[in-house]
C-alpha cells in the first residue's frame, strides 16, 4: 500500500530533484558570469536553450538519419520510432546523451563567446539589456523556424538515455540520480575554479576594470572564459531538461527563466556558491509548493490560477532580500586559497608572539 | 653624477595650439623621493601622463633603466616596473586588503583558468604571493586590516594601499599624482613617511605630484618646477622655493 503511494509519487519527486539540479546549475554559472565576473548576463536562459535545441536536435536528426532511414523529426511516427529505437539499445540510448552534453557544451560555449564580443564593449544596463534581446531574439527564431526544434509545436522523442530498463519510474530514478552527481561536479568544479587566483582575477575585474587593467590584467581574456566557461555550463542544464522531459519547447526558454534563476542568486549570496546552493533549493521547494500539482497530492482543491501567487511570493522575497540583506543568505567571502591558511597562521604566530 | 633611473629628454606636448610641455628635460635619480611642482595648468600630470604612455610625445624621448619608453602603451611601460597611481583611489572594493595585494602579483599561474582548478600548479606562487603582501603591509602598517574589505578604508588607507598594490607588481619606480590631497595633515605626513621608508629601505623610485608643499617638501630630495609647460627651476627644496621664477609663477609677476 505505502509502496504504491511512493510509487504514484516518484515522478513528482524525481521532476523536483531533476529541475533542481538543472536550476542549480544554470544558478551556478549565472554566479560565476554576474558575482564573481561582474557581466550581468540577464540572457542566461538563452545559453541553456542552445544546449536543449542542440541536444534535441542532433539526437533526432542523427537517429533518423543513422537509424530510421531519415524522415521529418517533428512527426508523432519518427518520435515513436526514437523511442522504440533508445528501448531496443541502451548502447544508443546512452550514447546520444553523451554526445549531445559534449556538443552542447562546445557549442554552449561558442555562443558564450559571441556574446562576450558585446560584453567588453558595453557597460552594465546596456550589457543586461543587450544580452536579455539576444536571449529573446534566440527564442523567437527558434519558436518560427521548424528545423531547429519544431516551432511552436515542440520536438519530442528525445528518449530518456535509460528509457532500457523497463519501469518508467526506474529509469527516471536513475536519470535523476544522474542529473545530481552532474550538478555536484558542476558545485566541485566551480568551487575549486573560484578559491583560485583565477576567482580573485575575476572578482578584480569585477570591482574595478580600469585599476585591473592598471595593474596588467587582460580584462578582454577575463571576461571571455567567464562568458565562455558559464554558457557551455548553462548549456549542461539545457541538456539535462531536455532529455528529462524528453522533449525540447522554444517558449520553456523565456526571459523569466533567467530572473528565476537571477533570484536564486541573489537570495543565496552573490560569489558565493554555497549560498547559491540554498538559493536555488529554496526557489526550487517554492516553485514545487506553490504549485497546483502539490495541492492535488495532498487533496486540496484550489479555485483559482496558484501559479501568479508564486509569482508575487518570489517578487516579495527578492524585495525583502535586496532591501534587508542585499549581500544574500551567504555573503560574500575572501576567495580561499592556501594564501588566507598562511595569512591566518601568520596573523595567529604574531599574536602569540606580542 | 650617476646615471638617472627615469631620463626625460626635451619633451614636447601640444594640444591644438596649446604648449602643454616645451622641451621638458628631467633627470630623476634612482632610490630618491623628486617632486613636480607648479601651478595648476602648468603641465604636471601631461608629463606623468607622456612618461608612462598615456600620451605620446610630440618631439623628444623618454628613457627608464636606459630602455627608450617613448611612446610604448601604458601596459608595457608597466611591465618595466614603472607604475603610476591616480589622484582618485581605484582600490578592488568588495576584495579584502590582502586579496587587493594578491590580485596585484604578477604571473601568478593560477590566473590560468586551466591551472586554477589544479592547487598544486599555483601553490609555491601564492605562497610567494602571500609573503611579499605581508611583508608589504608591514612596511605600510596595513598588517592589522589585512582581512578588511577595501571599501571600509579610510581616504588615507586607501591610498597605501594603492602604494602597495604597486610595490606587489614589482614597481621599482612610482610615479604619483597628488598621493595626499584630500588627506588630514597627521594621515599625510605619515603616508610621506612611508614613502621614505620604502625609499630606504626597499629603495623604491617616487616622483610625485604635490600642491600642498608645507607638507611635502620636507620629504622631498629634489625638486623640478614647471610652469607653463617650461621647467623653471631645479634643485634641492630650499633652493627651489627661494627661486624668484617659481614664486613668480605662483604668485603672479612682480609689479
Amino acid at each position: 500500500m505505502v509502496l504504491d503511494q511512493l510509487y504514484a509519487i516518484t515522478p513528482l519527486v524525481t521532476t523536483l530533484l531533476t529541475f533542481y539540479s538543472v536550476y542549480l546549475i544554470l544558478a551556478l554559472s549565472l554566479n560565476l558570469i554576474y558575482g564573481y565576473c561582474g557581466v550581468p548576463n540577464f540572457g542566461h536562459v538563452f545559453f541553456q536553450s542552445v544546449g536543449a535545441y542542440v541536444a534535441g536536435n542532433l539526437t533526432a536528426n542523427v537517429m533518423n538519419f543513422m537509424f530510421l532511414g531519415g524522415g521529418n523529426i517533428c512527426e508523432i511516427a519518427t518520435a515513436e520510432a526514437r523511442r522504440n529505437l533508445a528501448l531496443a539499445n541502451p548502447a544508443i540510448a546512452m550514447g546520444f546523451f553523451i554526445l549531445s552534453l559534449a556538443v552542447g557544451i562546445l557549442v554552449g560555449g561558442f555562443f558564450g563567446y559571441i556574446a562576450s564580443y558585446p560584453a567588453l564593449r558595453l557597460k552594465e544596463d546596456y550589457l543586461a539589456i543587450t544580452l536579455i534581446f539576444i536571449g529573446e531574439i534566440g527564442r523567437i527564431i527558434a519558436r518560427n523556424e521548424a528545423s531547429i526544434a519544431c516551432g511552436l509545436v515542440g520536438l519530442t522523442g528525445i528518449p530518456n538515455p535509460f528509457i532500457w530498463v523497463g519501469d518508467p519510474n526506474l529509469s527516471l530514478i536513475i536519470y535523476t540520480i544522474m542529473a545530481v552527481i552532474i550538478a555536484a561536479i558542476i558545485f566541485v568544479y566551480l568551487q575549486r575554479l573560484s578559491n583560485s587566483p583565477f576567482g580573485r582575477l575575476l572578482k578584480s575585474v569585477r570591482d574595478d576594470e580600469i585599476a585591473a587593467a592598471s595593474l596588467g590584467k587582460d580584462i578582454a581574456k577575463a571576461r571571455g572564459w567567464a562568458m565562455i566557461l558559464g554558457s557551455s555550463i548553462a548549456a549542461v542544464a539545457g541538456v539535462l531538461k531536455v532529455f528529462y522531459a524528453q522533449g525540447v519547447f522554444a517558449d520553456d526558454y523565456i526571459p523569466l527563466t533567467t530572473f528565476v534563476v537571477l533570484s536564486m542568486v541573489i537570495l543565496g549570496g552573490m560569489a558565493n556558491n554555497r549560498g547559491v546552493i540554498l538559493g536555488a533549493l529554496l526557489i526550487t521547494l517554492l516553485d514545487f509548493l506553490v504549485a497546483p500539482s502539490f495541492f492535488r497530492l495532498i487533496g486540496v482543491e484550489i479555485q483559482f490560477d496558484i501559479t501568479y501567487i508564486k509569482y508575487i511570493i518570489t517578487g516579495i522575497v527578492i524585495i525583502t532580500v535586496l532591501l534587508f540583506r542585499p549581500q544574500g543568505i551567504i555573503p560574500e567571502k575572501p576567495v580561499e586559497t592556501i594564501g588566507l591558511k598562511i595569512a591566518r597562521q601568520n596573523i595567529k604566530r604574531e599574536k602569540n608572539e606580542t | 653624477m650617476r646615471t638617472p633611473i627615469l631620463k626625460v629628454g626635451d619633451v614636447t606636448k601640444t594640444f591644438g595650439g596649446l604648449v602643454a610641455l616645451d622641451k621638458v628635460r628631467l633627470d630623476i635619480q634612482e632610490r630618491l623621493i623628486t617632486m613636480l611642482i607648479g601651478p595648476n595648468g602648468s603641465g604636471k600630470t601631461t608629463l606623468i601622463n607622456v612618461v608612462t604612455g598615456f600620451y605620446k610625445p610630440d618631439n623628444g624621448r623618454v628613457f627608464f633603466r636606459g630602455i627608450d619608453i617613448t611612446g610604448k602603451p601604458p601596459h608595457e611601460v608597466y611591465r618595466l616596473g614603472l607604475v603610476r597611481t591616480f589622484q582618485i583611489p581605484l582600490p578592488f572594493q568588495r576584495l579584502t586588503v590582502l586579496e587587493n595585494l594578491l590580485a596585484a602579483y604578477r604571473g601568478n599561474p593560477g590566473e590560468s583558468i586551466l591551472k586554477a582548478p589544479l592547487k598544486m600548479a599555483w601553490r609555491e606562487a601564492e605562497e610567494e604571493a602571500v609573503d611579499k603582501a605581508f611583508e608589504i603591509m608591514e612596511h605600510l602598517k596595513l598588517t592589522h586590516l589585512w582581512n578588511s574589505r577595501a571599501y571600509a578604508l579610510s581616504g588615507g588607507q586607501m591610498k597605501l594601499l594603492e602604494i602597495g598594490r604597486a610595490l606587489m607588481s614589482g614597481a621599482t619606480m612610482i610615479m604619483m599624482d597628488e598621493p595626499i590631497a584630500g588627506i588630514n595633515p597627521a594621515l599625510a605626513h605619515e603616508i610621506f613617511e612611508h614613502m621614505q621608508n620604502l625609499r630606504d629601505k626597499i629603495g623604491v623610485t617616487f616622483l610625485v605630484i604635490e600642491h600642498r608643499l608645507e607638507i611635502a617638501l620636507k620629504y622631498t630630495d629634489y625638486v623640478y618646477a614647471l610652469a607653463n609647460g617650461k621647467l623653471v627651476a631645479e634643485g634641492r627644496p630650499e633652493a627651489v622655493m627661494a627661486d624668484s621664477r617659481v614664486i613668480e609663477s605662483y604668485l603672479g609677476e612682480a609689479m
